[in-house]
């Protein structure tokens, strides 16, 4: 969401330029009493654009048997009803399917009256559909959720669950049996009573264990909500509104050092991350930006310039957001700052970042140029006039068409509904859009070209990516802030190979968060990593795919395991799923699993 | 006895002198009857300069003739010279406060001076005096509003002129002064029903969707300010500013492609806009199209060297292409042009930074911080502020204010 909006509300507009011409011609026009109407002439419809050969993004959510309702009030009055909504790819059972966790946060009044929202864990069933396993698994009430990420804190194999909520984190152990324990007391980490919202694990020490960075959104007491529309910055075109962010007091950062013993212990001062400012965070990435072997961290802050904090590999950070110029635009403006992708969308072998911004912003693309070094491309990729209009949250670089070049996704929903009551505006309910990757540092957008599906317009919030039907296709799974969520499957298209990676981690953390894979196949040298978070609220599949286009192996897979190790495979088969484990190659490979998907 | 004698002569002589006075006294407002009909009648001949020279000198002999004052300020306005107007009628309403249109007479002299300001306050108790049904109330209406729009009061038009309208709902012109007055005052819902009254009159306007465009702008309804634009730049593309505005509201939504278009349109109706000029260049600077801006911004800076923006953009285009030098001349010339420009420090950092010079670099970046919290410090403050306006508002027992009635 965005204070940016606020700033909207109350920035000077730099409309001097042109009211000066509105009052000579005003004058002129009383000078001369002239009133000359005219015949206003037609105009040519733009021509329609090229046909593509790209998959069609077909919604299958009915097909497979989820159904959860994201609870959301009506008029959505407060800034705390809007914001939720993550969603998680989590395999669970580790059975290599991908399965589903859904957030959930209640009204207001839900919260007033003691009703609580369930949040929902879906089993894959290996046929297209899922089961409803919450109860059983027990992670349907953690708390007013906003967010999940996936990381392995005990390191014992078994993916954990770490939710962020409106007062605070709850940490589900996985037991291995299909259920999980809420941890967070144990684990020290019930002391955080603040508004989380990016909470990604990484390993920013390189102990071999997920340590936890929770990233804090604003400071607020839901006894003591601002009423709706009571400020200026409650009010949005005109109309009353939410309030907030801004007008709302932020909340610092934490950054949770593994202990090795299943605790956790707050070190966010000592290291440098703590954000004295308290700036507005939201989602929060861990990755090695400079490739200098040293983890370094991205939070995202809602309207406020972005971190990016520098690692020194020993436990000590150094914001250097303003220097590697991601701090702010290309022109010097703090954007909202609410999803984060991260990819080489160059194939240079850096990871650049795009950040979904609100609907008087455009989404910016921030090319890594190397050295701690970015430029904002939004414009010049193509990005910002795409997505000028929209409020965007949750967002990847992902081969839907497996060419081998990322494209971008992003969805988009509005955090007002009192905008649907402004005609011809922005909507409250907005389509996703998918900018292809031309390969020559642009994107095109193609949202029209590939299916009806994600032009329906609905509040979207969370998004992951993964192949959740082990196919060799890679499904996007849209949480939205009210009703049901949407899943998006690629049908059709070229029939490109592609090739994907489980790593297992031995000296470094077990899930190998932050692990990379440089791969080659032919001409095409690719680069995935392994992230925890990212997007907005949400976890992408752990397994890295990659898209080969029409090549049927894979050269070479260097993989960057995150304790410096490097891991060299060679000539790897395409269309196949491989499992590696650290310093011990593949130990594991399985084709795909075509599943017939029944269409509503 | 002599004595006796001296003061009969004294007596007569008195008498004498008081029957001599009188006669003069007749033979003089003989004159003056005469000099004022000849002043009246080439008055209403037309000649002016004689009329001006006949009443100065009634006003030589007699500098308190109130008339004269007032019918030298009746010339001098004809002639234009509206501040030697004022003077006279000025020193006319001194003498003889009461003598009728003599008020109006000066307001619409403090009018066509140009001092609003004045004007409006000679106009005001004139209307309140004024039946309200009457031509004059209407007139008086008219020249309040405008006056105090000229006056930049645009919130205290906008009453006058809503009355004037409501009783001549098909004066266009004056409506569009109105919507004008709405906007300057920030009363947005007003711009737009007077905009929507003038299309159920029938009427396309230019310069009422330009108006209408504003409105919805400063509302942030983007959308509909840029279609309002659109349908300006359709009802009439020669209007000045008409395609400025749409390229305008098309670069703050960064559809830099379609703006530069219409800066262009604009500086084939306007070729020596600076500000047009500069604009379509940043349009393709942020385009990447360099080379196609180069020139452009030769002469933007040719028309008026004192736009921070051609400076910025030549220092983006500089440092894209590696001259370090001239791009930091042009980005610091921008950074004087325009302190507090955020986007200039933080690229005048970035360039700083690329040359090794990392202690301006710093200095640039701090710069570029501090600019951005006073943003948010300004806003938070601005917040603050309305907070305790309404803590005291709803502790304060406050008379309700009286409404602004025309």
């Amino acid at each position: 969401m965005s204070s940016t909006r606020q700033k909207a509300i109350d920035g000077a507009t730099q409309n001097l330029q042109r009211s000066w011409r509105l009052s000579l011609a005003l004058f002129l026009l009383l000078l001369t009493c002239l009133w000359i109407s005219r015949t206003r002439p037609t105009f040519a419809q733009p021509a329609a654009a090229p046909a593509i050969d790209y998959p069609q993004l077909v919604d299958i959510t009915a097909s497979t048997g989820i159904h959860f309702d994201h609870h959301s009030s009506p008029e959505q009055k407060f800034i705390v009803e809007s914001m939720s909504g993550g969603v998680a790819l989590i395999d669970y059972d580790r059975d290599g399917w991908p399965d589903i966790y859904f957030t959930n946060a209640q009204t207001v009044d839900m919260a007033r009256q003691g009703i609580k929202a369930r949040s929902a864990l879906f089993h894959n069933n290996h046929d297209g559909t899922f089961t409803d396993v919450t109860d059983k698994a027990g992670v349907g009430y953690p708390c007013w959720a906003n967010g999940v990420t996936v990381g392995d804190y005990n390191n014992d194999g078994w993916p954990d669950l770490l939710v962020t909520c409106i007062s605070g984190v709850v940490l589900y152990r996985n037991n291995g049996d299909g259920t999980f324990t809420d941890v967070t007391k144990q684990a020290g980490l019930s002391g955080d009573t603040l508004w989380a919202a990016g909470a990604p694990f990484g390993d920013y020490d390189n102990d071999g264990w997920d340590d936890l960075f929770v990233s804090h959104y604003v400071d607020i007491d839901l006894n003591h909500l601002d009423a709706f529309g009571s400020r200026d910055t409650c009010r949005y075109l005109g109309i009353d509104v939410q309030c907030g962010p801004r007008g709302l007091r932020g909340s610092p950062d934490t950054l949770w050092h593994n202990n090795r013993n299943g605790t956790f212990t707050d070190v966010s001062k000592k290291a440098g991350v703590s954000d004295p400012e308290r700036r507005y965070g939201l989602t929060a990435i861990w990755s090695d930006f400079n490739n200098d072997g040293k983890l370094d961290l991205f939070v995202a802050n809602d309207g406020q310039p972005s971190y990016l904090y520098q690692g020194d590999g020993a436990g000590h950070f150094t914001d250097v957001g303003f220097t590697s110029g991601v701090a702010l635009n290309a022109n010097g403006v703090a954007q909202a700052n609410m999803g984060l992708a991260l990819g080489d969308y160059l194939h240079t072998g850096l990871m650049s970042l795009f950040i979904t911004h609100f609907d008087n912003e455009y989404a910016a693309l921030y090319r890594n140029d190397g050295n701690m070094n970015f430029t904002e491309v939004s414009t010049a990729s193509g990005v910002a006039r795409g997505t000028s209009g929209y409020v965007g949250w949750g967002d990847a670089f992902v081969d839907f068409s497996n060419d081998g070049w990322p494209d971008i996704f992003l969805v988009d929903g509005h955090v007002y509904p009192q905008v649907d009551a402004l005609p011809e505006r922005a909507s409250y309910r907005q389509p996703k859009i998918l900018f292809l990757n031309q390969r020559d540092g642009t994107f095109r957008d193609i949202r029209k070209s590939v299916g009806d599906a994600i032009q329906i317009p609905q509040v979207s919030r969370g998004m992951a990516i993964g192949d959740l039907f082990n196919d060799g296709h890679l499904e996007a799974v849209i949480e939205n802030l009210s009703g049901q969520p949407m899943i998006l499957r690629p049908e059709g298209g070229p029939p490109n190979h592609w090739i994907s990676f489980q790593l297992e981690g031995v000296k470094c953390n077990r899930l190998a968060l932050n692990a990379r894979v440089r791969l080659t196949a032919g001409n095409l040298v690719q680069l995935g990593e392994i992230l925890s978070g990212g997007s907005y609220l949400s976890q992408h599949d752990l397994r890295l795919h990659f898209g080969l286009a029409d090549h049927e192996r894979a050269d070479e897979a260097r993989i960057l395991w995150p304790d410096g190790r490097v891991e060299i495979l060679k000539d790897l088969a395409a269309d196949r799923f491989y499992t590696v484990r650290e310093g011990e190659g593949v130990v594991g490979s399985a084709p795909p699993h075509p599943i017939p998907v029944t269409h509503p | 006895m002599c004595v006796g004698r001296v003061a009969q002569l004294r007596v007569v002589l008195v008498l004498i002198l008081i029957v001599a006075a009188g006669f003069c006294r007749a033979q003089t407002a003989a004159g003056l009857s005469q000099q004022r009909d000849a002043a009246i009648a080439l008055q209403q001949q037309g000649q002016t300069v004689q009329a001006e020279a006949a009443w100065q000198a009634i006003l030589r002999s007699h500098p308190g003739d109130a008339e004269a004052c007032a019918n030298i300020g009746v010339l001098e306005s004809q002639q234009q010279h509206y501040p030697e107007a004022v003077r006279y009628y000025r020193r006319a309403l001194a003498l003889n406060p009461s003598m009728p249109s003599l008020r109006m007479n000066l307001g619409l002299a403090l009018f066509k001076s140009g001092d609003m300001k004045e004007a409006a306050l000679v106009f005001v108790p004139l209307y309140r005096r004024a039946s309200p049904g009457s031509p004059d109330a209407q007139r008086l209406r008219l020249l309040i509003g405008m006056a105090d729009y000229g006056a930049g009061e645009y919130a205290a038009a906008v009453p006058y002129l809503r009355e004037a309208m409501a009783r001549d709902p098909q004066n266009l012109p004056y409506r569009l002064v109105l919507a004008h007055s709405c906007l300057w005052s920030k009363q947005y819902q007003c711009v737009l029903d007077v905009y929507h009254q003038i299309l159920n009159l029938n009427a396309e306007s230019a310069e009422a969707d330009m108006l209408a465009g504003e409105a919805y702008d400063e509302m942030r309804d983007h959308q509909d300010a840029i279609q309002q634009f659109r349908n300006a730049v359709k009802a009439d593309p020669k209007v000045p500013g008409v395609h400025f505005g749409l390229g305008y509201l098309l670069w703050c939504q960064s559809q830099f492609d379609e703006a530069a278009q219409q800066f262009q349109l604009e500086a084939d109706n306007s070729p020596n806009d600076a500000e047009t000029i500069a604009y379509w260049a940043d349009s393709d600077v942020r385009l990447n199209r360099f080379d196609a801006a180069r020139p452009i911004l030769d002469k933007a800076l040719h028309l008026n060297s004192r736009q921070e923006l051609p400076w910025l953009d030549l220092g983006i285009i500089d440092a894209g292409a590696g001259r370090d030098d001239d791009a930091l001349r042009e980005f610091n010339t921008a950074a004087r042009l325009a302190p507090t420009d955020v986007q200039v420090h933080w690229r005048l950092a970035r360039l700083y930074q690329a040359m090794g010079d990392h202690a301006r670099a710093q200095a640039e970046f701090a710069k570029t911080k501090t600019l951005t919290q006073a943003a948010d410090k300004t806003v938070m403050e601005k917040l603050q502020a309305s907070r305790r306006s309404d803590t005291s508002s709803d502790n304060a027992n406050t008379a309700p204010h009286a409404a602004a009635q025309p």
